[in-house]
Parts: C-alpha cells; structure tokens; sequence
C-alpha cells in the first residue's frame, strides 16, 4: 500500500498539467519546479481546494479524488496538514488557539500546548501571530497542522517568507523535524537550496509535468531538464 | 512656476475647496441647530407626535440593523466566496435598491407583498396576514432600502479574507460553516460593524419608502422621518425640534457604534 499516490491531468486556462507523484511511506519528497510549473496545482489539488478533470489521489490507500468513480472527498475530511506558503495563522487567535483549531476534545489545549512544546514555542503560547517572528511563525504553523495527527504533511514555499539570516537556521531545523516525522510529507519549492537540503527524495515538475523524481542524489546525477541541471549544478561538479 | 509656488498654490486651492465642501455638508445640520431656542426646541420634544414617533424609529430600526446584519452577512458570505459570472449578478442583484427611487421601492413592496401583490396574496390566503400598513411593513420598508449598504461593505470584507487562511482552516477539519464563523466573521469584524452603521442611518432617515408601503399613521407606522413631515405642516417649528432630535439619535447611536468598533483589523 502507498502512502501517497497521485495521477491526475487538467487544465486551468491555457495551462495543461499531468502530474504523476507517489510516496511509499514516511520522509519527505520535495516537489521543486520554477515558477509557473504547476506545483501550486498539484498542491491544491491533493488539498482538495481543486478538481482535476482526469485521474485519481489515493492516500494510504484509500481513494480522496477519483474522477471516474465521481469521488471528491471535501477538504476539511482528507486528513491532511498543511503549511502556506506565509503560515496563514488566524491573526486573531493566539499561539495556542491556532494549535487547537483542528483539535476536538476536552484535552485540546493541553494536546496544542504539548505540540508547541515539541517544536520549541511552548512559551510563546498566548502571543497572538502579529507579534512572532518569521521562524517562530512557521513552528506554531507547523505545530497547527501537525497537532490533529495528519495522514499527509504538504508544505508550501515554507522559507520564502523568511529573511536570508532566518532562512539559513529554520532551513535546518525544518529538515529535521520532516525527516523525523512518521508520516509523509511533500514540501513544494522553486528554492534551488531549499529542494537540495529538505528532503530525502525529489521530483522536478516542469511546464505541467513530473520530468524526473526518485532519490534526491540521483535526480541532481541525471540532471533530466534545465531546472535539475541548474539544481544539480552547486551541489555536484558538471559532468565531463 | 517654481516648485514651492505650486505646492503653495495646491495646498491654498485643495484646503480651501475641501473646507468650502465641508461648510456646504454642514450648513444644514448648523441651521437646524442654530436657528432655533431651547424653549423652542423643548416645547418641540412635548409635541404629541414626538415620543411615538421617536420609540417607532428606535424600534423599527433596530428590528431592521437586526434583519439586514443576519441574513445581510449570510447573503454576502455567499456572494463572496462565489467565482462565477453568475455570482457577479447576484451581487448587482442585491445593490438593486439603491439605484431604486424611495417611492418606487415603496411601490415595489406593495405590488409584491400588499394584500392584492404577487406574493401578499398568497401570504394573506395561508395565514390571514396582511403586511402593509403595519409596522413589519416599516421594518421591511428599512431592511429593503438600508440592506444594499450592509451588503457591499460585508462582500468587500469577506473578500479581502486571505483566501490561505479559509483553507488552512478547511484542511484542520472545519466545515465550511466553522470556516465562516471561526474565521471569516471574526476578522471581518471592524468592516461589518462600519457597514451597520452606514444601514442603520440610512434605516433611521427612511421616508418615500415606508409612506408608500406602510402608510404614516401615529404610534404604528409614523417614524421621526415621517413626523418631521407631517408637523410641517401645522407648526414649522415643531418639525424643526423633531428634525434636531433626529439627527442627535441617528448622530449619537451611529457615534456609539463607531466606539464600539475595533481601533482595526487584526494584520
């Protein structure tokens, strides 16, 4: 069983896109890709927040969209957590209440307060969003879509809305926490540093299409398109 | 001309035209004032139609603040959230009562919900119910004419939401309704309250349209609008100390609303 499986195809406007991804099980698989290549797409749609035209996403084996069995299972139901690209935190509720959301129970704000906790900002846990920092701001998000036990973890440019000096620090903590999680995770990036240092697998989305995915080294040896080869370029010497 | 010599002539020119239109919005409300004595103005308030009259316009208009804000943010709720084309003429739908003149609204609501009109009929039939000339006709009066401002201020709230945060919200499990009222309603706050007060002057000065539809009977139809209009024609000053009375209410409940607003939008 996969932990993650994804064919779908469509078009939005003028754009086409057929995306192809799958996740085996735990880790995390970076989605990378310039800008415009349809990684926003692919994102929304195993959010749920858009309906392919064709295909199907299966998660854990389980099938959330399949368009030629009219299946589309809403969003607020696929069990997914998700990180936006500048966190998306409630700017009126605190720390804690912004873990809590997607909590039920009576236990909630000690299961919150427990997860900020896990991620280094239990004490900033009564400060309202306006007054963290960027880094701080993406553990509380973090935190948030973690807190209700997601069965997939889907991060969206989650240091570009970040300064080069935090960038460099919240960069190596987030790979750790990704790859310490025991669920899948796929973070979507056109960051060349961010695709090389987040996870342990890559798939290169280009013009609507998955042109290579696998391993990460094995992805930047095979340099399959321009973007991989410029991605490869710093981290392994040209080939001869 | 030399730099400082415009920036002089533009800062004479602009403060001068902005000070002149702003004696002119004034000027009505100073002369109301102004142009009338204290014994004149309580002799005024003893007047027999001054205290139905001002109970009815408190009355009826919080009823309508009541309809419009309610049914006002589910409607723009929907209207916000809506991509279509068609969501588009809906919207222009709902801001169709205020391009209507008062008196055409007024005739509107007769011909569709008076004892002979398109829908009263069958209103009238089911319940025995008759709605004009009623004081649930002026209410209906102000929800129709004072609904478009509370609408337009709410759709423009509700859009400028950051459309990752109602799905962040989605994706941790909120239905669409917790969605609305966890988050949506919360941060539109600010602007929801500044279209309620908009509504509810605009509920507060209604005329042609609750003439036409509920009538101007004393206790039952007659707000302070309609006094004003019924004392000028016996006693001038008598409207005149209705006319202060009602700009001092709508003056001050549309200040006390503001209070209450929050200094901003949460960032």
């Amino acid at each position: 069983m996969t932990a993650m499986e994804m064919q779908i195809a469509g078009s939005a406007g003028a754009f086409a896109y057929e995306v192809e991804l799958r996740m085996d099980g735990p880790g995390a698989l970076v989605l990378a890709g310039p800008n415009g290549a349809g990684k926003s797409t692919a994102l929304k749609a195993i959010l749920g927040a858009l309906r392919p035209a064709r295909g199907r996403i299966l998660l854990g084996g389980v099938p959330v969209f399949d368009a030629a069995q009219d299946v589309d299972v809403p969003t607020e139901l696929r069990g997914i957590g998700y990180v936006p690209q500048a966190y998306a935190l409630f700017p009126h509720l605190s720390a804690l209440d912004n873990a809590a959301f997607g909590l039920r129970g009576p236990d909630r704000s000690r299961r919150a307060r427990s997860m900020l906790e896990r991620l280094g900002v239990g004490e900033l846990a009564e400060r309202r969003p306006g007054s963290l920092s960027g880094g701080e701001r993406q553990r509380v998000a973090l935190a948030r879509a973690l807190a209700p036990e997601p069965r997939l973890l889907l991060l969206d440019e989650p240091l570009a809305a970040l300064d080069v000096v935090s960038r460099r620090q919240v960069r190596a903590f987030l790979s750790d926490r990704l790859r310490s999680l025991e669920i899948p995770s796929i973070v979507v990036t056109h960051d060349l540093d961010d695709a090389r240092t987040l996870g342990d697998r890559l798939a290169i989305l280009e013009r609507g299409r998955v042109v290579d995915s696998g391993d990460l080294r094995s992805v930047l040896e095979r340099r399959a398109s321009p973007f991989a080869a410029e991605l490869a370029s710093p981290a392994l010497p040209p080939k001869t | 001309m030399t730099f400082r010599a415009s920036r002089l002539a533009w800062n004479v020119l602009g403060r001068t035209a902005a000070a002149a239109f702003l004696a002119f919005l004034v000027a009505p409300v100073l002369a109301l004032v102004l142009s009338l004595r204290w014994d004149e103005l309580t002799a005024g308030l003893s007047h027999p139609l001054a205290v139905p009259a001002l109970k009815l316009t408190l009355l009826t208009s919080a009823c309508s603040l009541l309809v419009v804000t309610s049914l006002g943010t589910l409607l723009a709720w929907q209207l916000a959230l809506g991509q279509s084309r068609a969501a588009r003429w809906l919207e222009t739908l709902s801001q169709i009562p205020i391009v209507m003149p008062p008196a055409v609204a007024g005739l509107g609501l007769l011909l569709a919900f008076g004892q002979q009109g398109v829908f009263g009929r069958w209103l009238t039939s089911a319940t025995g119910l008759t709605l004009p000339f009623t004081t649930a006709a002026v209410v209906m009066a102000e929800s129709f004419v004072s609904a478009p401002f509370y609408i337009q201020a709410a759709v423009a709230a509700f859009r400028r939401l950051d459309p990752e945060l109602l799905l962040a919200a989605r994706s941790l499990g909120a239905s669409p309704a917790r969605v609305f009222a966890r988050v949506g309603l919360p941060l539109s706050v600010p602007a929801l309250v500044g279209g309620a007060a908009t509504s509810w002057a605009r509920a507060i000065g209604e005329f042609g349209a609750t003439l036409m539809f509920a009538g101007n009977l004393t206790g039952r139809t007659q707000t302070m609008s309609l006094a004003v209009y019924t004392s000028m024609e016996s006693d001038l000053r008598a409207a005149q100390s209705l006319a202060v009375v009602l700009v001092a209410v709508a003056f001050g409940l549309l200040a006390a609303l503001q209070m209450l607003r929050p200094a901003s939008a949460p960032p």
